[in-house]
Formats: C-alpha cells, sequence, structure tokens
C-alpha cells in the first residue's frame, strides 16, 4: 500500500494560504523524515494524511497495488473525496473511523501526537483507551514497555512517557499501514526516546508498516530516516515552473 | 558567589484516601544542588522526575497540600517563606513552563511591568523588548494575540526585567522550534555572563549541553550526579552515574540506545535506597535500603555506591 498526496493546500481564512502544492508519497516499510520551515504546515499535513482535517485542495489516497490486475486500486483518506468514499471524519483523541453502515474500523494511517494528554479522553481508563481501536495484545504491550498496571489507571496518573507509550499502543493496536510520529518523542527524555523508537522501528520491519517521521531533531532525523523530503521546496519548484510556463 | 545552596531537600505531598485517611508521599527526596553568580546550571530530568517541584519549592510556591524538608540558601541566607515573598519577582525570577501564568484578559505589556509586585516603567519595558526582539505594538497585545515563540520571549523577559540575581526557567524550550529553542537558551547564557545565577530545567540535554557550565542530572525525585557539562562527550566515560551514561549514550547522535535489560520506565518509589536499583547493571543488596551518600568526584559529586 502506497499513500500519495498531490497538491495539497490548507488555508487559515480565505485569501491566506498555510501551504498550496504539496506533493508527497510514503513507501510502505520505508521511513521518511518531513522537513521543512517552523510555522510552515507540517503538523497539519500530518493531520490531513491521518484524515482529521481536509485540505482545502489536492488529495490523499493509499494505493493498494492489486497484482493479478496489475492495476491499482485507490481509496481516498482524508482529501476533499472523504466523504464520497465513505471515511467520516475522525474524533481527534481516538484511532477509528465510522464506515458506511455505521461499523467501526481502525484508520489505515494513524497519528502521535507531540502531546499525548491531549490525545486521549481524560474521563477513560487507559484501558478503554488502548482498547479503542483493537485490543492490542499482551506482546505489543510488552513491547512498548507498558506495565499491565497503568490500565486500571486515568491519564492524570501516568507520566507524559507512560501515556505517549499508551497512545502508541492504541495506534498500533489498529495495525496501520502507516504511522505518522509529528514530534513524538519530543517532550520526552533520551532513554524513553531511544527505547521508544526502537519499539516502533522493530514493529515497523516485522508490519511493512511506513513512518513518517516530523522531528525537529535534526539526529534524531538522521538516525531514524531511509529519506528525508521538503516537500516545500519542490512546491516552491513548481510555483516558479507555472510561472514561467 | 553561591547563590543558591539546596541540601537534602525532600518535598511531600499529604493526600487524603477516603474520609481520614491521609498518605504522605514524597516527590522529591534528599535533593542537593547549587548554583553561583555567573553561572548557568541545567537541570535534566525525565518527565515525573520533580523537575518542576523544584522550582516550586525555590519560588515558594509549592500547592497548599505539599511540605518540604531541608536547607535552601539564598546567598548564605536560610529562605525562609517571607524571604521568598520579599524576593520573587525582583531577585528571584521564574520563566514557567506553562504560559497560562500569563493574564489572559491583561494586555502583555502590562502583565510584564506589574510582575512580582513592582511596576517598572514604560521606558525599561521597551528596552527589554528590544532586546528580545519584540516590536512595541506586542506591548498593547493580549496573550491570545501571541505565537509560541512571542509568547515564549514575553515570559522570558517578564523574569528578567527586574535584573534577578537567581532565574530560574522551567523546560522554557518546550514546543519551541529548533532556531528558537536554541535562541532562548543562548538569552540565559548571556543572563549568566552578565552576573545572573541560572537554573535551566529541561528534559532536553541536547539543547542545553553547548551552554551550561554544569548538569545536574534528575532521577526519581533526587540528584544522582552533578557534573560540569564538558563530562558529557566522547563515549561518557567520565560521567559516574549509571544513569547518566545511560542518557548521554541513548542519544540520538551517539549510540541511540536504551540500557540493556527490561526497558526503564518508573524510578523505584520507595524513600530508601537507590532509584535506579530496578535498572541498574552494578545494583547489589546496599542499593536498596538507606540513603545512598553522595560522593564528591573531583569537579562535581554522584550518588552512587559502584562509583569510583
Ligand atoms: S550501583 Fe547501586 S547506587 Fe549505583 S546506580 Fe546502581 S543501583 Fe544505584
Amino acid at each position: 500500500m502506497r499513500l500519495e498526496a498531490q497538491q495539497l493546500g490548507y488555508r487559515l481564512a480565505k485569501d491566506n494560504w498555510l501551504f498550496r502544492n504539496i506533493d508527497l508519497t510514503l513507501e510502505p516499510g520505508q521511513i521518511t523524515g518531513l522537513m521543512g520551515p517552523s510555522g510552515a504546515g507540517k503538523s497539519t499535513i500530518a493531520r490531513i494524511l491521518a484524515g482529521f482535517i481536509q485540505p482545502a485542495e489536492g488529495s490523499a489516497v493509499l494505493k493498494k497495488a492489486l497484482q493479478h490486475e496489475n492495476r491499482e486500486r485507490s481509496s481516498a483518506i482524508g482529501g476533499a473525496v472523504t466523504d464520497k468514499q465513505g471515511w467520516k471524519r475522525r474524533r481527534t483523541d481516538g484511532s477509528i473511523v465510522r464506515k458506511p453502515g455505521g461499523n467501526t474500523v481502525p484508520y489505515p494511517v494513524q497519528l502521535i501526537f507531540q502531546h499525548p494528554e491531549q490525545a486521549v479522553n481524560p474521563k477513560w481508563k487507559l484501558q478503554r483507551i488502548v482498547e479503542e481501536g483493537a485490543k492490542p495484545d499482551q506482546e505489543l504491550l510488552s513491547l512498548l514497555g507498558i506495565d499491565p498496571g497503568w490500565l486500571d489507571r486515568y491519564p492524570r496518573e501516568l507520566s507524559g512517557g507512560e501515556l505517549q507509550r499508551c497512545c502508541l499502543a492504541r495506534a498500533l493496536a489498529c495495525k496501520p499501514s502507516f504511522l505518522i510520529a509529528d514530534e513524538m518523542t519530543s517532550m520526552l527524555d533520551a532513554i524513553t526516546q531511544a527505547q521508544i523508537w526502537h519499539a516502533v522501528l522493530g514493529i515497523a520491519q516485522q508490519q511493512g508498516m511506513g513512518l513518517l517521521v516530523i522531528s525537529h531533531d535534526q539526529p534524531l532525523i538522521r538516525r531514524l530516516c531511509d529519506r528525508v523530503i521538503y516537500p516545500w521546496e519542490t512546491a516552491n519548484e513548481n510555483k516558479k515552473v507555472t510561472v514561467r510556463g | 558567589m553561591t547563590v543558591l545552596e539546596i541540601r537534602n531537600l525532600s518535598v511531600f505531598f499529604s493526600r487524603y484516601y477516603n474520609w481520614f485517611r491521609k498518605r504522605t508521599e514524597a516527590c522529591l527526596n534528599g535533593l542537593e544542588l547549587s548554583v553561583g553568580a555567573g553561572q548557568l546550571v541545567a537541570v535534566i530530568g525525565s518527565s515525573g522526575s520533580g523537575k518542576s517541584l523544584l522550582a516550586h519549592a525555590v519560588m515558594g510556591i509549592l500547592p497548599r497540600n505539599a511540605g518540604w524538608s531541608g536547607q535552601m540558601l539564598y546567598k548564605g541566607e536560610l529562605l525562609t517563606p517571607q524571604l521568598q515573598q520579599r524576593l520573587r519577582g525582583r531577585e528571584l525570577a521564574l520563566v514557567p513552563q506553562s504560559v497560562s501564568y500569563l493574564n489572559p484578559l491583561m494586555q502583555v505589556g502590562k502583565q510584564v511591568r506589574m510582575s512580582g509586585g513592582g511596576v517598572r516603567s514604560r521606558t525599561e519595558l521597551r528596552s527589554m523588548f528590544r532586546r528580545y526582539g519584540l516590536e512595541s505594538q506586542v506591548e498593547r497585545m493580549y496573550p491570545f494575540q501571541l505565537s509560541g515563540g512571542m509568547m515564549r520571549r514575553v515570559l522570558v523577559s517578564t523574569a528578567t526585567l527586574g535584573g534577578a540575581e537567581l532565574i530560574i526557567a522551567d523546560e522554557p524550550t518546550s514546543g519551541l522550534h529548533a532556531e528558537l529553542a536554541q535562541e532562548t537558551v543562548m538569552r540565559f547564557r548571556e543572563l549568566a555572563d552578565e552576573g545572573s545565577a541560572v537554573l535551566l530545567i529541561t528534559h532536553d540535554l541536547e539543547s542545553v549541553l553547548p551552554y551550561a557550565d554544569a548538569i545536574a542530572v534528575l532521577y526519581g525525585g533526587t540528584s544522582i550526579e552533578v557534573a560540569p557539562a564538558h563530562y558529557f562527550s566522547g563515549d561518557g566515560t567520565m560521567l559516574r552515574h549509571p544513569y547518566s551514561r545511560a542518557l548521554w549514550t541513548a542519544l540520538p547522535r551517539n549510540e541511540f540506545t536504551p540500557p540493556k535489560g527490561k526497558p526503564l520506565v518508573r524510578p523505584a518509589r520507595s524513600a530508601a535506597g537507590c532509584p535506579y536499583r530496578e535498572y541498574c547493571e552494578s545494583a547489589s543488596e546496599a542499593c536498596r535500603s538507606g540513603q545512598i551518600p553522595v560522593r564528591r568526584v573531583n569537579e562535581g559529586w554522584v550518588r552512587c555506591i559502584d562509583a569510583t
């Protein structure tokens, strides 16, 4: 499965574009770093790809190669075509979406935020939170270093690092095709950061999951990523080409 | 000159369970720390290490249900609640972690001038804002009109307007992008160079390392090692505490590997013994009980039985 975003644009007000002409492709099993100037809308792109918000223009699609027919089938995610395809908008604190007909399914693109405490329902116990999309198996929980005792607690009783591990369990239990990590560990100390990333990289490799890493931390990006993309630069080049043409 | 010296500081909370049962929980435990004039000491701790409580204890703004024991000395004088109140906002300044310390209904210029009880002149404010690259119209803005970076600069200027002698910054770079984070730490360096004593509390070792004189590592509510910043270099063998070394090794620019063994999640909670004992490869029976003594080594000190 490949994730392709084309000509994404997002605006804050009628003539105030946060960005336009953003193209990017994520391959399965590949770890991609996303770099761009601060305030350029990296987190907004993450939210579009994960289907939380819709772009003003352009589209993001998941393409599945159909081997027999030598053709591709795409299903839109996020994007203006979302509703036609039947995906309903997600809740910000959840990992599931409603398909037409009312049954819920885990979303194929999962997003991990910088601040886990803003991504969970404070009134739910962790047990309910981590099982929101699908039930994580014991192996996943122990890989992420989650103590079974936490599941009986409320989010405010856990530290930031502990809560982020739980958010990861919730997302990874859904067996997503892509995981987007938006400053996932930038609030955490170096040891917790290394642990969490080692667990995630192992799971990604095992499941052929693609990763998009957004981080201000250059050494981290260099450590993790197979490739780094700069969609804003390409967007500017595109603009120049159109002007010239 | 030593501006702040903290000896054996413990902070505990009493909470009521059921109706009458009261339980006391220690959140800081025998913390030791000192910072001198012209020095920038970075306090490094993971979430849940009690690092914000340290700031609040020094400022005298702990929550009501918290108590503390130990000694805090400000320029050799015992830091009592009365003294804290007298110094707060003047000689003693806090750059809070959360922007919620700003009053959302008051223009920021006014807030900065009134911070800490005293009222500062417009010209003073203007020159301070200029120094932090804030334009004069920012003075009349309300907090919600500021971007994250501007807000942070306003907070820093709030704390530094009065020419404070001791500045405590609690996670001043969190939520800032790389350049701005660096710029912020550099400002604190400047303030130290001008003679202030600066305690910079953060989880982000990498961002403060180039500017700090010394690093104090916090773990499980206590300071486990204080070392000159240059000890964090090479393969980290100059560091004495296993946790400090693990922290250094885990940085993306170094090995990027967590310590071997079980995943390091929570420090041991009990007051006795070493908070790192569950994860430490050299842990022995002696690490389980009593208070682990502080051992002075060349330019710093360490709290580990095994350290040489
Ligand atoms: S050797 Fe003992 S005292 Fe030293 S870090 Fe390990 S457990 Fe703590």
